[in-house]
């Protein structure tokens, strides 16, 4: 009887004391880049499927970086222009995104469970820095976080010309999507 | 006089033609799958994770946006919830490590049993992410595929 008491409270106490996930991450994450507008010949859109992307719960500190490279569009002379002309890829590889969850204190992490959530931080991007402010979902199921956001930037803000040749088929405010399910990170 | 005119329209119609179908081709050109086209370089994953942590800059210039073979053991395997393949190479005692992102058009059979062994493949080198946010310093391959 007391072997079987001493037995509960060791498996209660470890239940009640045992550390609380805090940092969540992904390398899987994917970002979309659309710049179409009604007069574009076609979709300007470019996926990105190796985002990385780091959430502390506790804080709600969110990061993401990016490689501009990885961005892969349906047509190759698409793909080539958006590396070459438009985010010079090579003199600017990375692009990334660190920022925080405004209202973090406002998702119960421990419960599964869908939030809008706030988020306000720094797009660097083709070597410039500008404030970025969204709204996105984010869901706690079975353990992992589900992020999602689409929000608009403005290319200008990023130094990205868009030749006057072109102006009026590609946009010059892209939409930005993200989709990233989050694994906790252990250790 | 009618003649030259005749010469002209129809030099005129060729230089059209061959200007719209190279226009035309060029526009709606694809990527082609990496292993239809011949790696500019074949490197050991050790090789190329030092040269990019070592001398990134140089590796950027020499490799960014080229296809590359890279022969490495497999350290893991990821399925993302969209059901695309990670093949992650590299050693297991070093946290940096090559993520090749596999061609969605050629999925082969993916096994566990594959981890640890030696694996080459092909793919087009995107660049580095250094370990910035604590998860391991990362090259990144697109449109992979094992070499057969």
């Amino acid at each position: 009887m007391k072997k079987l008491l001493v037995s509960a409270l060791f498996v209660l106490s470890t239940g009640l004391f045992a550390p609380a996930q805090e940092k969540y991450f992904t390398k899987t994450g994917k970002i979309g880049f659309d710049a179409t507008v009604p007069k574009s010949p076609e979709n300007i859109i470019g996926v990105n499927k190796s985002v990385t992307c780091v959430l502390d719960t506790k804080t709600g500190n969110l990061q993401l970086a990016v490689l501009m490279k990885g961005f892969e569009f349906e047509r190759a002379l698409m793909q080539e222009h958006f590396n070459e002309n438009y985010v010079e890829s090579n003199q600017f590889p990375k692009a990334e995104f660190r920022g925080v969850l405004t209202n973090n204190a406002s998702v119960n992490y421990a419960k599964d469970g869908s939030y809008e959530v706030k988020v306000k931080g720094k797009l660097t991007m083709h070597g410039s820095t500008s404030e970025i402010e969204t709204v996105g979902t984010l869901a706690v199921r079975a353990g992992h976080i589900q992020l999602n956001a689409i929000f608009q930037v403005l290319l200008a803000d990023f130094k990205i010309n868009v030749p006057q040749l072109v102006a009026d088929k590609v946009a010059t405010q892209a939409k930005i999507s993200v989709d990233c399910l989050l694994d906790p990170l252990k250790g | 006089m009618q003649r030259k005119m005749f010469y002209s329209v129809l030099i005129l119609l060729v230089i059209s033609i061959i200007g719209g179908t190279y226009l035309f081709r060029e526009f709606n050109r694809r990527n082609l799958p990496v292993s239809a086209q011949t790696p500019l370089y074949r490197v050991s994953s050790n090789v190329l994770i030092a040269a990019f942590s070592e001398h990134g800059e140089a590796a950027n210039k020499k490799y960014l946006g080229n296809i590359i073979e890279v022969t490495g053991n497999l350290k893991a395997i990821n399925k993302d919830d969209k059901g695309n393949y990670t093949i992650v190479l590299g050693d297991t005692a070093q946290t940096a490590s090559i993520r090749c992102s596999m061609s969605s058009d050629k999925q082969p059979e993916y096994s566990k049993k594959m981890i640890g062994n030696p694996v080459t493949i092909i793919g087009v080198c995107t660049g580095y992410l250094p370990d910035e946010l604590g998860l391991g310093a990362d090259i990144i391959l697109n449109r992979s595929e094992f070499k057969q």
